[in-house]
């Protein structure tokens, strides 16, 4: 299989796990850490280790640390409960695939494919009845989009001291979306469609440090900075309105009019994130441990709104989580003591870019692990609920369910030949 | 020890995973209620009341419609009837010039042509001829009309082949559909032999009726369908010789359908009521021009028009409902909108954006949509359009729409379209 083709079905693959709501019409949709069953569970981003000891999927600094090469996939689902209207939506896919290899003990290196944003809404709207001509007609909106910006991301890690770990990170950010707009007068359909094409470069370090203690316990930090190396680039093609004559939902010989505008353009800079986050990892016990992470993440670009329907943008965003984690025993003695356990809570700050009143999600978590099969393969599943808020409206009631499978290997090491 | 890799059992539970995935996989999709008065796609209208008309004649193109006509009735003059026979035979296995070779032996042969009735209802003598000096070009189906070429211009090259009446078979049982009534002329093998001389290759027909008809009547046109279209039938003998020296004498038939018919109509004169009113009808050569002043509309771009109508009131009231009424865009921008009388329909039209309407209720609505949004998109001008009368209406019958006493209701275009 050529490396393209493999690209190409690692994107089929990774189709984002993500159920339809408000805010995903928002800009070029939600930016979102990973939904794996280990960062789930903690209600974190990934920055501080929780997959296992001192090792986290998410953080490339600490991937030296690992000791086997590790292939893991996350697979979410999501329910969204529309609390004004009680409409319910559910979706789930795979969310997440990586590869992660230690090389020598020093070094290592990981690549993976992952959502990075992602768009998924349908809204309908239902107008009062127009009267023209004599005639009663019953006019609706129907938008709906979905897609958004994947990443394919490869990234190293290698110690500072021995103390101090290094990773780099980089995001290469690809994928296309599509909207359609749709009005409806009596049982005609009028649509206009819409579709982005995306590309840009995102570099983000990461750092941690094993130094410090705090009451004699040890206390890791970790932290990490992001930037935009070729902010996001967006190529938009809109078609004009036409009549869907056989409402297939897209454009064709049947339609009218027989041809329709194609309007392109090309807009730079339409996201440069800038990210930050700092989390720390307390050991209260050899095995219990109580993570803290507090990640923001803002788009220093301001044109996102205008691709959007709702014309408005989450700009910013502080997500901001405290978590309890059980690892597993080294030496276990008895059968929980084998089981890794987490759990967490959390509160992610949206903040938009015209809308004052800012959206807020809370939830909490819990998960654990199940070790497996040689050298230590290991399935996490991960539960959340939460809510989210807009200034002091209740708006959308959420659940979420992770499972990881992460299949662990000793790869490029010399074998003895057995004959 | 040598490092394992990775077991069958991991495997297992690998395929355990992804079938779970598979099962669990779920998708439930549902509108979420939401405020997009404010967002793309509006509908909104607009109307028109302003715009030119007129009517003007031209001699009438009687082409393509069902039947040909004979006789008179109504003030109009239906005084001869063109058939231009295929060079080939309907199995396109013999040439018209292959009838004059040696190895054809005519038995017999004759012209049939249907009656547009179930029963002979007249008794009158009809002329069959032709034109063995003519050259092959005497008429066009849908350019030829009562001025070009004129009868007498006809009469002077005709050559007389046969007489006859209306006959019709007569049927075994009661129960069996009598067929209709026709024409039958003998056709003499001098008329062959001039048929397949190659050097004229004309072959034209021409029926007349031998006294005047002072009653309109009809036969089947090739455009009523192939079973009734006019046809020359041929019964012959063809002698062949193959490669051994074997000579053999086959019997067979074979007919020739109809490639132009055309009945010559003339109309009429005009009533004041024809140049007042937008008038439309075939047979008296009356067809309509409009232009409405729609340039100064000002859409929004990428607008869609979801209805373009302009409607008139029918003076004739619901007597013509049914009537149907189709149109062009001009090419050109006419010179006159003042009722004209023409030698030749000089109004030539784009074969697009095609415009009908059809009479309901005392009422006509031309739907215009394709025209209108032609305009919008730059792909026409707006030189106005051209309006007729259909090939499926009764040619003779005349409509005239009001334009004289325009109301809120009559005549105005009004438009819906959705805009971005």
């Amino acid at each position: 299989m050529s490396i393209r083709k493999f690209i190409i079905l690692l994107s089929i693959l990774v189709y984002p796990g993500f159920s339809q709501s408000t805010y995903h019409a928002y800009g070029l949709g939600v930016h979102t850490p990973s939904f794996d069953g280990v960062t789930l569970a903690t209600s974190g981003t990934g920055l501080v280790p929780a997959y296992r000891f001192g090792l986290s999927l998410n953080n490339p600094a600490t991937w030296n640390r690992f000791v086997f090469s590790t292939l893991s996939g996350a697979y979410s689902g999501l329910r969204v409960d529309q609390m004004a209207s009680s409409v319910r939506n559910e979706f789930s896919g795979v969310d997440k695939i990586q590869f992660i290899v230690p090389i020598k003990g020093l070094y290592g290196f990981g690549m993976g494919i992952k959502p990075y944003s992602q768009q998924k809404y349908s809204f309908t709207y239902d107008q009062n009845d127009l009267i023209i001509d004599q005639d009663t007609l019953q006019l609706s909106k129907e938008y709906s989009g979905r897609g958004g910006i994947s990443s394919f991301y490869s990234g190293i890690s290698f110690p500072l001291s021995d103390k101090e770990q290094a990773g780099i990170k980089f995001d290469f950010l690809y994928g296309s979306s599509r909207r359609s707009n749709n009005l409806f007068v009596d049982a005609e359909r009028f649509q206009s469609n819409t579709k982005h094409y995306y590309s840009g470069t995102v570099l983000t370090g990461y750092l941690s440090s094993t130094r410090f203690r705090l009451i004699n316990r040890q206390l890791h930090i970790y932290v990490s900075a992001g930037a935009a190396l070729y902010p996001l680039t967006v190529h938009q093609s809109s078609m004009a309105a036409y009549q869907d004559m056989n409402a297939n939902g897209y454009y064709d010989m049947f339609d009218f009019p027989d041809s329709v505008a194609e309007e392109s353009s090309t807009t730079l800079n339409a996201y440069k994130p800038q990210e930050f986050g700092l989390g720390i990892d307390y050991s209260i016990t050899q095995t219990i441990h109580l993570l803290a992470e507090i990640f923001m993440w803002k788009n220093t670009s301001d044109v996102a709104a205008g691709f959007s329907v709702l014309n408005d943008d989450i700009n910013q965003w502080t997500h901001t989580s405290l978590s309890l984690v059980s690892f597993a025993a080294s030496k276990p003695k008895e059968w929980y003591e084998k089981i890794p356990f987490r759990s967490g809570v959390y509160m992610r700050k949206n903040d938009f870019l015209l809308n004052q009143d800012s959206a807020i999600e809370v939830g909490a978590s819990f998960g654990f692990g199940i070790n497996f099969g040689f050298p230590v393969n290991q399935i996490d599943v991960a539960f959340m609920a939460g809510e989210r808020r807009t200034g002091s409206t209740k708006t959308e009631s959420i659940r979420r369910i992770a499972f990881s499978l992460n299949l662990t290997d000793i790869w490029f090491v010399k074998r003895r030949n057995r004959n | 020890m040598a490092p394992r890799t990775l077991k069958n059992s991991t495997f297992a539970i690998l395929a355990g995973v992804m079938a779970a995935i598979s099962i669990f996989s779920a998708c439930m999709e549902e509108p979420i209620p939401y405020d997009l008065s404010n967002t793309d796609l509006y509908l909104d209208t607009l109307s028109v009341q302003s715009f030119e008309a007129t009517t003007f004649q031209s001699p009438p193109e009687m082409g393509t419609i069902s039947t040909l006509y004979l006789g008179q009735g109504n003030g109009f003059s239906n005084q001869y009837i063109l058939i231009k026979l295929s060079n080939e035979n309907t199995t396109k296995t013999l040439a018209m010039h292959q009838l004059g070779d040696s190895s054809f032996v005519i038995d017999s042969s004759y012209m049939q042509i249907w009656y547009d009735g179930d029963s002979i209802d007249i008794t009158a003598s009809f002329q069959l001829s032709y034109f063995p000096n003519a050259g092959d070009s005497l008429f066009g189906e849908y350019t030829s009309h009562y001025l070009d070429p004129s009868l007498s211009e006809l009469s002077a090259m005709a050559v007389n082949i046969a007489q006859t009446m209306l006959v019709q078979d007569s049927v075994d049982t009661l129960l069996e559909e009598p067929n209709p009534p026709y024409l039958y002329f003998p056709i003499s093998q001098s008329v062959i032999g001039d048929l397949a001389d190659s050097t004229t290759a004309n072959y034209t027909f021409m029926l007349t009726a031998v006294d005047s008809l002072y009653s309109r009547i009809g036969f089947q046109s090739r455009e009523g369908g192939t079973a009734t279209s006019p046809r020359l039938y041929i019964d012959y003998q063809y002698t062949s010789t193959d490669t051994m020296g074997v000579t053999t004498t086959d019997t067979t038939s074979s007919s020739f359908l109809t490639v132009a018919d055309l009945s010559f109509t003339k109309p009429p004169g005009v009533a004041a009521v024809d140049s007042v009113n937008l008038t439309i009808g075939r047979a008296n050569g009356f067809k309509s021009l409009l232009k409405l002043e729609i340039d100064s509309l000002d859409f929004p771009a990428n607008t869609t028009i979801r209805k373009a109508n302009i409607s008139f009131e029918v003076n004739e009231g619901d007597s013509l409902d049914g009537f149907k009424v189709v149109g062009y865009p001009l090419e050109s921008e006419p010179l006159s909108f003042s009722y004209q009388v023409l030698d030749e329909d000089s109004y030539t039209t784009s074969s697009s954006y095609f415009i009908s309407g059809t009479v309901s209720d005392g009422h006509i609505v031309l739907d215009l949509k394709y025209y209108i949004h032609g305009i919008i998109q730059g792909k026409i001008q707006n030189y106005g359009i051209k309006l007729y009368s259909s090939i499926t209406n009764n040619p003779f019958e005349l409509l005239h729409l009001e334009t004289t006493n325009p109301d809120s209701i009559d005549p105005v275009l009004k438009v819906q379209y959705v805009y971005p």
